[in-house]
């Protein structure tokens, strides 16, 4: 195994119960991604990319096969030990925002900094800080439902960002924008990419994929030779 | 720190269920009003009945002489036990373990007469030790019997406020002279009114006059006891004591010790026990009624709390994805109950502490006592609160912290 690699999924397969029968959502997946690559994760609906994201972002761990991040196998781990893992080093962004409803853009950059400790004063500090450095520095004190599509996702985006990860994590970011906002948040995690940090962006959309360095592709379960 | 934003939030979660948030709340301070008010009610009923019964005086056994029932030393059954003041005094000097005995001889029905005005009344004669085993104590300005008085068997008298009143009306009675069977006895004092629910034989303590043993006997020739009242130092040892009378007063008079028809004893401290137990079951069944009402508001509570986790799915899901711990999750939705029921728990006590100040000020019935917030009452409503606020967060935020992030973020396992 090449000691640059990063993430390293081998034979990783996945099984959900579904009522009577299993649907198998990965059919032994090997993959292994360098730290600060800029990768795409491309596949239809149902292909099982979206399970290879929560697996690389340790929300889920695999039926069977082994995941190792950062030379730390994750299939041992607890709940506990993984959420850590997701407090520190990943952040997510997802294609319907996930922000709390009733909570303001600044409320909803804080919540990772909440479970991982910081005190109040330094949260806002660090919240407004990054909410600035996506360009919301205007729209801080405003609740979701006031922002447009684009803005939510910067908020998304900022959340993902607060706790400094290394890996950001983003399934179909840009599915619920417009086109001009969607050029916007590619922009912007290009630039992401670009100060260091390892992009993966799970899209159905070949077009969002041709921005990344490396394409990775899916089907049924399996990854399609490059 | 760390929970202030949980609370903030939560705060606006309840905005959007306004009229549940109001019934929950109605349910808790409802609940905790009717906890706090029965047992208010019950301790105050309780200290009410207990005073009275105490009245008679607290752990003592009265005795009266009786007949003997089995033969002894050639004589036969039924003999009458006849005892002197010296027989019962005797008890005090052997029984180390008596706080005081003393002998009482009575006579009944007693004309009193005070200028134009009189009274009938039972006469006890008695040792100044009586006193303090029958609760009787003087209203200021006057004095129970002393030892001088029964050393130079004084004319000295100590009435109860009902006779007081029967002769002397509003009056000053201390200083003056009662006269009975034409003797002439000095009023040393006045009993203090007190409640009273028992008594024996020589009726109610507001309705009895005391003069010194010693001068029953030299004026009116009284010698026989009619009864003599103890009381054991230590409550625990009231039936050693009790035996120990028998054996001693078997020598004194002639009977076998194991004889207990020779006295008959009434234990006042029995009926301690009685009322000890009336009342716990009582306040228990009245708290038990306040309790189930407590429930019913913190059924209200949990309902809430489940319908919060069922539509936060998602947002729980996040908070999940971003780091919470279970712990965070299940600290967030226990807090969020207990605030809720704090709240209910707040308005029910305070509502209750404005009732039984009114109840406290307004006329009610004597025998119901006055209600009482005690700090015991406080203390088990408060526990009983923390109680339902747990029981009612806790299922609903194991059911939180449980939750997959993969599926409550709607990705449906794919």
């Amino acid at each position: 195994m090449d000691d640059n690699q990063f993430m390293v999924l081998r034979d990783v397969t996945k099984v959900y119960p579904m009522g009577d029968t299993d649907v198998q959502a990965l059919r032994g997946v090997n993959l292994q991604i360098r730290a600060g690559e800029f990768v795409a994760i491309l596949g239809p609906s149902g292909s099982g990319k979206s399970t290879i994201m929560h697996i690389l972002g340790c929300l889920d761990t695999p039926t069977s096969g082994t995941y190792h991040l950062d030379g730390v196998g994750i299939q041992g781990l607890d709940p506990n030990e993984l959420a850590e893992i997701r407090n520190s080093r990943i952040g997510f962004v997802f294609q319907s925002f996930h922000l709390l409803p009733r909570a303001t853009a600044c409320e909803n950059v804080e919540l990772p900094l909440v479970f991982a400790g910081v005190n109040a004063a330094d949260r806002r500090t660090m919240a407004e800080r990054v909410l600035e450095q996506v360009g919301l520095g205007h729209r801080m004190r405003h609740l979701p439902n006031e922002l447009s599509g684009g803005e939510r996702q910067r908020v998304a985006i900022a959340r993902s960002l607060v706790n400094g990860p290394s890996i950001l994590l983003a399934d179909e970011p840009t599915g619920n924008l417009d086109s001009r906002s969607g050029a916007e948040i590619l922009a912007l995690f290009e630039q992401l990419h670009a100060e260091g940090r390892t992009v993966i962006l799970v899209t159905h959309d070949e077009s969002i994929a041709q921005r990344t360095q490396r394409v990775i592709s899916i089907f049924d379960g399996k990854i399609q030779p490059d | 720190m760390r929970l202030l934003p949980s609370l903030v939030l939560f705060a606006r979660d309840l905005r959007t269920q306004k009229l549940r948030t109001f019934f929950a709340l109605l349910g808790i301070t409802w609940g905790t009003a009717a906890v706090v008010l029965l047992l208010a009610f019950g301790v105050g009923l309780r200290r009410f009945q207990s005073r009275r019964l105490h009245g008679v005086g607290d752990g003592i056994v009265v005795a009266w002489p009786l007949k003997t029932s089995l033969p002894f030393e050639g004589l036969p059954k039924g003999r009458p036990i006849r005892l002197r003041v010296d027989d019962v005094l005797k008890l005090a000097s052997e029984i180390p373990e008596l706080e005081a005995v003393c002998p009482e001889l009575s006579l009944w029905d007693q004309p009193m007469v005070y200028g134009g005005r009189n009274d009938r009344a039972y006469v006890g004669g008695v040792y100044p030790c009586f006193g303090n085993l029958r609760y009787i104590y003087p209203q200021s300005g006057g004095r129970f019997l002393n030892e001088k008085d029964i050393e130079q068997r004084q004319r000295v008298i100590f009435i109860g406020d009902g006779i007081k009143k029967e002769l002397f009306g509003d009056g000053e009675a201390v200083g003056e002279t009662v006269f009975i069977r034409g003797t002439g006895f000095i009023v040393i004092g006045v009993l203090q009114p007190k409640l009273q629910s028992s008594s024996y034989g020589s009726g109610p303590d507001d309705r009895i006059a005391y003069i010194p043993a010693s001068t029953m006997t030299s004026v009116f020739g009284q010698r026989d006891v009619n009864n003599f009242v103890y009381r054991a130092k230590d409550p625990r040892q009231q039936a050693f004591v009790t035996r120990r009378v028998y054996q001693v007063l078997a020598r004194i008079c002639g009977f076998d010790p194991a004889d207990t028809e020779t006295l008959f004893l009434w234990d006042a401290s029995e009926t301690n026990k009685f009322i000890f137990y009336f009342f716990l079951g009582f306040n228990t069944l009245l708290g038990l009624c306040g309790v189930f009402t407590l429930l019913v508001g913190g059924i209200a509570v949990a309902n809430i709390m489940y319908l919060l986790v069922g539509q936060k799915t998602s947002e729980i899901g996040i908070q999940i994805a971003v780091g919470a711990k279970r712990r965070h999750i299940l600290t967030q939705f226990l807090l969020q109950a207990l605030v809720l029921v704090a709240a209910g728990g707040v308005a029910g006590l305070l509502i209750s502490w404005g009732l039984t100040y009114i109840l406290g000020v307004v006329p009610v019935p004597e025998e119901l006592g006055v209600p009482e917030m005690s700090p015991i009452v406080c203390l088990v409503t408060v526990v009983l609160l923390g109680g339902i606020g747990l029981l009612a967060g806790y299922f609903p935020a194991r059911r939180a912290a449980s939750l997959d992030p993969v599926r409550s973020l709607g990705f449906g396992g794919l």
